[in-house]
């Protein structure tokens, strides 16, 4: 009985503190932007140099290359943090454009499924085409 | 006697967290996030439970190991002190192990896989304990013969001493504490993905363990250490945060073509791979140093 009261109030301490943190630091999350994207994938991969890059309309991914060596590199925002992936045969599964939005789906389940919405069409064929040409 | 330090010391680890946050809130020294720090506290939630489902295993373990004391060593503040130290070199060559062993690793990647670093990090404890050989680390100080209370007693205050260290609301500390203990700077290093950090500082509560077997990294403070894992999770779901690791190492044993491979996966440092193709905290700190060389040939 004591365990499961001793539980309870530990639930209890969960969600006051998750309320807490919402109260004093808000729900907003990281929004990418041309420089945020560079940093970021300035300190994940050592001798990155920022190339092409297409930012989505709502500034929750982007898709950059790095002009060292053409790799393509996907940046998102989780939370208040980024996260990137380096795109490769193997990591994206599926890839579909349907005008300016292009849906990616991949291999490692922890990555959630990614629509990215683009300034324009022309962009985002380009950026499908590019993505469907990716080394293994 | 049952006298459990973890869940005596639960109390203050709540009001720490919330005197943390709001010293975050008017300072700015330091980050917290909500969704983040839902996961790390229902992780904590969760190894609690698991803790308390599959903790017959450690016991069973000592009891397999009993009849094969040395000793029988009994309960006195000088046992308990030197059964302290020696569980805590014990912990660092876990510790080691679980950054360095695949498989250990699976279990501990949940331990750092918050890209932020504040005391509710240090309560995102793994749930895969139970896939794990660990307790075989606990199998000497059984062996010496020291109690499985005692040693209970002492992994808890270990654990409870850990608690404080994940923060960056403490800076240095006086130079002889920093020199002995492990301290907020240390850990925060250890928790860094900064390719120089990569690898470094996995003591529990004595520093003097990585100083001694070369695994110790000070604090730059040119160089703000990043948290996380190399890859980092695009996901708060804390049964993912727990067990993605194991998945993956499911799917490569299943397409592993030889012995060799499926030891590889298992035992060799997370991101071997057959071909080489994947990342290692080696092959980072490899191309970084490469790059750096390449940046400043003079030096």
């Amino acid at each position: 009985m004591n365990q499961l009261l001793y539980l309870l109030a530990s639930l209890a301490s969960v969600a006051a503190m998750v309320g807490l943190c919402v109260l004093l630091f808000g729900r907003g999350g990281a929004q990418i932007d041309a420089a945020s994207a560079e940093e970021r994938l300035r300190a994940d991969v050592p001798g990155f140099r920022s190339g092409d890059i297409a930012l989505a309309a709502d500034s929750q991914s982007a898709l950059v290359e790095d002009a060292h060596d053409g790799a393509l590199y996907l940046i998102t925002s989780r939370g208040a943090a980024l996260v990137t992936r380096k795109l490769s045969r193997s990591f994206v599964r599926k890839l579909h454009r349907d005008g300016a939005v292009l849906d990616l789906l991949f291999s490692d389940f922890t990555f959630p499924k990614t629509k990215i919405v683009l300034a324009e069409e022309k962009l985002a064929r380009d950026w499908e085409a590019r993505v469907a040409r990716l080394a293994a | 006697m049952h006298f459990d330090p973890t869940q005596l010391a639960t109390p203050a680890f709540i009001l720490l967290v919330i005197a943390e946050m709001l010293f975050v809130r008017f300072t700015a020294q330091g980050a917290y996030e909500a969704r983040d720090t839902a996961t790390s506290l229902l992780m904590g939630f969760g190894s609690v439970i698991f803790g308390a489902l599959l903790g017959f295993i450690f016991v069973w373990f000592a009891h397999l190991v009993t009849p094969f004391r040395l000793a029988n060593i009994a309960w006195s503040l000088p046992a308990i002190a030197i059964c302290f130290v020696i569980d805590d070199l014990t912990y660092y060559w876990w510790h080691r192990s679980a950054h360095r062993v695949r498989w250990f690793w699976a279990e501990h990647v949940a331990h750092h896989s918050s890209q932020h670093y504040n005391l509710s990090t240090a309560l995102r404890q793994p749930w895969g304990g139970f896939l794990t050989p660990a307790f075989i680390f606990k199998a000497p100080i059984l062996l010496m013969g020291f109690p499985l209370g005692m040693i209970a007693l002492v992994g808890g205050v270990n654990l409870v001493y850990q608690f404080w260290i994940h923060t960056e609301a403490v800076g240095k500390l006086p130079r002889w504490f920093e020199a002995v203990m492990n301290t907020p700077s240390h850990h925060r290093v250890h928790h860094a993905t900064n390719a120089r950090y990569l690898d470094s500082n996995y003591a529990g509560v004595f520093i003097v363990w990585d100083r001694l077997f070369g695994s110790f990294v000070e604090e730059d403070k040119a160089e703000k250490p990043r948290y996380g894992i190399v890859k980092n999770l695009a996901t708060f779901n804390p049964l993912k945060v727990a067990f993605h690791e194991f998945v993956s190492i499911g799917k490569d044993l299943l397409k592993s073509r030889s012995p060799r491979e499926i030891v590889g996966y298992l035992l060799a440092p997370p991101g071997w791979s057959p071909d080489g193709s994947r990342e290692t905290s080696d092959s980072i700190k490899e191309n970084w140093t490469r790059f750096r060389s390449a940046q400043s040939p003079a030096e």
